[in-house]
């Protein structure tokens, strides 16, 4: 053969094998946006079947160790369902993610980075309630919070303020005492469903409403039950306080879950406050209160009645009744001071 | 004789009590007579009645200033006249006028 052929030859078959080689080269390592396709066609060709595995919480197209394009299987834990080698000639990769959830609402501030659901405590709640919620006296357009259970003698009782309750000394306490409810009428559209009570009002402290007394307590309690009042806030609250109380000290991180506000948390910047308090029926000197401070409000209207616990202890500190009205102050009676008034511990943890 | 000494001194004594909580008047500790040093929650119970009387004065209450304790002293208006009227210090404890305004039922 002439010289010049033979070098055409060559050229020609040099080039045919590179070029077979190429493709060659493409398809083995299959990493063109052809190949992802196909990937894709069988992920989504088996994704129901693979779904309705239990443990299967979603598929997916990746790569193998390898790099090579592959359908991923998303498990909730390792080896918790069966997971082929191959489909349709494409590799299958498990990869264990755990459970995928939806995140709370951003309230990052108050719930620390955890995802926590929104909960509304203004809505009526599955008996038995949680404390922490909207409650009221059913004869009165208004409010408050449930502070806690508490009990004496065997039975429970529903802790609140006496002008939550006892509506500033005008209701009726006793057997057949007011009926209270959950949510407050405020919180029902102003009617009342005797359906919705969780208890008798049974007892209060009186607030003597002049500039000249000496009120230590704003507390109330209504009979109640086990099956009708829980002992613990809804999910995205502290959960259940301690039985055993702690003294309010300068300092003290606190923190309380009310009917408005919800979660909110503070510092306790004073003791012994003896302090004016305005009321519908007049202003009441109080003596010996705890001053909480907060940077956004710590208590707005309705959450009167809250139970002011440590942060993060859960130990009762107090019982919130008054604020100011951006709610960066709020004003809360010793705890001890309260039970000891109304004979009660606190049922808690 | 040591009877009515000692009247004179008990009334000394109280008068001195008044004038403490008042800027006007810081009177100074009789030479000579031992006083025992009050708490703060004392002097606080002393002075609350003639500060709660001037217009704006909601209240007081014990509290914390670069970590000593003090007496707070709480309004919800004229608080800048209420500072001139009370004394930086009383018997030894800051006094400290804090405004929070109106406290309600809540």
């Amino acid at each position: 053969m002439p010289r010049r052929r033979l070098f055409q030859v060559l050229l020609a078959t040099v080039l045919s094998i590179c070029l077979l080689a190429l493709s060659g080269v493409v398809s083995a390592q299959g990493n063109s946006d052809k190949a992802f396709e196909r990937v894709k066609e069988v992920q989504e060709r088996h994704t129901a079947k693979l779904m309705a595995q239990k443990g299967v919480v979603g598929t997916a197209v990746g790569l193998t160790e390898n790099d090579r394009p592959a359908v991923l299987v998303l498990l909730e834990e390792a080896g918790v369902a069966a997971v082929p080698a191959e489909l349709d000639g494409v590799p299958v990769r498990p990869l264990v993610t755990g459970k995928i959830e939806a995140l709370g609402s951003n309230r990052t501030s108050l719930s620390k980075g955890k995802a926590r659901p929104k909960i509304d405590p203004t809505a009526w709640f599955s008996r038995p309630v949680p404390i922490g919620v909207s409650t009221g006296n059913a004869t009165s357009y208004s409010a408050g919070t449930i502070g806690c259970r508490v009990s004496k003698g065997g039975k429970v009782y529903a802790l609140s303020n006496n002008h939550v309750y006892a509506l500033e000394n005008q209701a009726t306490a006793g057997q057949n005492g007011d009926k209270v409810v959950q949510p407050g009428l405020y919180d029902t559209g102003g009617t009342y469903n005797s359906a919705n009570d969780i208890g008798t009002l049974a007892d209060f402290v009186r607030i003597e409403f002049s500039t000249a007394a000496s009120n230590t307590v704003d507390c109330a309690i209504a009979a109640s039950s086990t099956s009708l009042l829980g002992n613990s806030t809804p999910a995205d609250g502290y959960g259940t306080p301690t039985s055993e109380t702690t003294t309010a000290a300068v300092g003290m991180a606190v923190q309380k879950y009310g009917r408005t506000t919800s979660l909110t948390r503070g510092t306790i910047t004073a003791i012994n406050a003896t302090i004016n308090i305005g009321y519908s029926s007049g202003t009441a000197r109080f003596v010996g209160q705890i001053i909480v401070q907060s940077r956004s409000p710590f208590i707005k209207a309705g959450d009167s009645g809250s139970l002011l616990v440590t942060d993060p202890g859960k130990a009762p500190v107090g019982l919130l009744f008054a604020g100011d009205s951006s709610g960066k102050y709020a004003i809360a009676n010793p705890i001890d001071a309260v039970l000891t008034a109304l004979g009660v511990s606190v049922d808690g943890q | 004789m040591p009877r009515r000494g000692l009247i004179v001194v008990g009334s000394v004594l109280l008068v001195l009590c008044g004038l403490d909580c008042q800027r006007a008047e810081i009177a100074q500790p009789q030479k000579g007579i031992a006083m025992p040093e009050k708490t703060i929650e004392q002097v606080q119970q002393e002075c609350t009645d003639a500060w709660m009387a001037i217009p704006g004065v909601i209240g007081t209450a014990i509290g914390q200033r670069e970590g000593k304790p003090c007496i707070l002293v709480l309004t919800a208006s004229n608080t800048v006249q209420v500072r001139r009227k009370i004394p930086s210090t009383v018997e030894g404890y800051p006094v400290v006028v804090q405004y929070t305004g109106e406290i309600r039922a809540r």
